[in-house]
């Protein structure tokens, strides 16, 4: 072993070249191309926005005629897929973290829930077994799935909702799938692969506010753990931002 | 400012603060990854994009060490590589701009150069033929130093398992080494 240790250390041949931006995940959100310079993403994002926001108050429109207490999905979707057809209501918190920030600029996430109750917000859908509820004393994050395994290609939906203990509001937080951890195991410092940002189902609901819906990438490998990953911002009692995760498999 | 100090400015992101960490582990990652690969641009391609993905995945860091969650990135990088370039045969001797970069010592004579040379050549071939675990374990704790329980967390295994493929590891290590003339010569070529 000594002729081992005895080698000399190398030295990085040339300086290293970090991605641009703040560092925090590259992270598409609700489809905005990633061929497009920054400025372009963010003209996309404001566009977006201002769709989105009007696909929103007919959202509301939908929402406010549908059964409270329990998750529906519409008779329209006999599939059993959901699509992103629906955006969160255009209100939005000021103060995100750096992690949220492409997001926030598009004005998508994470978006208030005004009205909602929060103890009911906390509490997990029935028929939605696999989850995990995080409560620092200052935000309580929710994520819930329909189930802990899924195929390559399968919609998941996602229940996921920030409570902030102080004021008592509920907001959609911005969610991701993100996976596999590189090298192909699972452990808590997950390096992913890949991400997919999570969109309001549109047509499945809890108490007539939105369900993330969010589908497996079809090259998943079986065996393999995704995250859904939630943000929570600073701000609101958070002195930083930080996520909260749940694990699928992929059989 | 130590790693924790400077991971705490990234993730509020101050992007300078990650610079630091660069200048501090890019050559021990380097080297390590020269070791797991045996090939300079492979292994600056590792250090390469184990910043990248780190930079990325800076708010993902939960209840790590700087050191052990950049090893554990860097091995997880040279996986890949390693498995991506397996049909590319290697040049363990020049970078991608053809240089030689091991350079030998300008102390040492013209044949205590070449037994130098003949020495580490046997050490990168004996090494690439361990199993990959193996060799990650032994690089980590003889190249690189780590303790059992950096290795732990930057294998994400139980300390039993670091200890025993080191053990292992240097076995395996040992056995190839000792037949090899340039690292243990022979009485009648020593004299």
């Amino acid at each position: 072993m000594d002729a081992l240790r005895e080698q000399p250390p190398a030295r990085m041949p040339h300086p290293v070249r970090l991605p641009e931006g703040a560092p925090a995940p590259e992270r598409r959100r609700f489809g905005l191309p990633a061929w497009l310079p920054p400025g372009g993403r963010l003209v996309t994002g404001l566009t977006a926005a201002g769709l989105l926001a009007a696909a929103a108050v007919a959202a509301v429109v939908v929402v406010g005629h549908l059964n409270s207490g329990a998750v529906a999905r519409s008779s329209s979707d006999s599939s059993g897929v959901s699509g992103p057809i629906a955006a969160p209501l255009p209100a939005y918190a000021p103060d995100l973290g750096s992690a949220a920030a492409g997001a926030a600029a598009a004005g998508v996430c994470p978006s208030q829930l005004p009205g909602t109750d929060a103890t009911s917000a906390a509490a997990i859908p029935a028929g939605f077994p696999n989850h995990t509820t995080e409560d620092d004393g200052a935000t309580k994050a929710v994520i819930a799935t329909q189930a802990s395994g899924y195929t390559p290609g399968a919609t998941v939906d996602v229940y996921a909702r920030l409570i902030d203990d102080s004021t008592g509001s509920v907001s959609l937080p911005c969610t991701v799938l993100a996976g596999p951890e590189a090298g192909g195991s699972s452990a808590a410092l997950a390096v992913p692969a890949t991400e997919t940002s999570a969109t309001p189902a549109g047509t499945l609901t809890f108490e007539g506010q939105p369900v993330f819906a969010v589908v497996v990438p079809g090259t998943a490998v079986a065996g393999t753990t995704y995250q859904i990953v939630v943000d929570v911002p600073a701000g609101h009692g958070e002195a930083t931002a930080k996520q909260v995760t749940l694990s699928i498999r992929i059989t | 400012m130590d790693d924790e100090a400077l991971l705490d400015r990234c993730r509020r992101g101050d992007r300078d603060a990650f610079t630091p960490l660069v200048h501090r582990y890019q050559d021990e990652l380097y080297t390590m990854a020269l070791r797991l690969t045996g090939n300079p641009a492979d292994a600056a391609d590792v250090v390469q994009e184990t910043f990248t993905r780190a930079f990325r995945s800076l708010p993902r860091l939960r209840g790590a060490t700087v050191r052990a969650w950049l090893f554990r990135v860097a091995v997880n990088c040279s996986h890949d590589i390693h498995r991506q370039r397996s049909r590319r045969p290697a040049d363990p001797l020049e970078d991608t701009e053809g240089r030689v970069i091991d350079l030998p010592d300008p102390g040492l004579g013209p044949e205590a150069t070449a037994i130098q040379r003949e020495r580490a050549d046997a050490i990168r071939v004996a090494l690439l033929a361990l199993p990959h675990d193996f060799r990650v374990a032994v690089v980590l704790r003889d190249v690189n130093q780590l303790s059992y329980e950096e290795m732990a967390e930057a294998l994400s295994v139980p300390l039993g398992t670091v200890k025993s493929r080191i053990s292992r590891a240097r076995g395996l290590l040992a056995a190839a080494l000792r037949q090899s003339s340039a690292v243990f010569p022979r009485v009648e070529e020593a004299w």
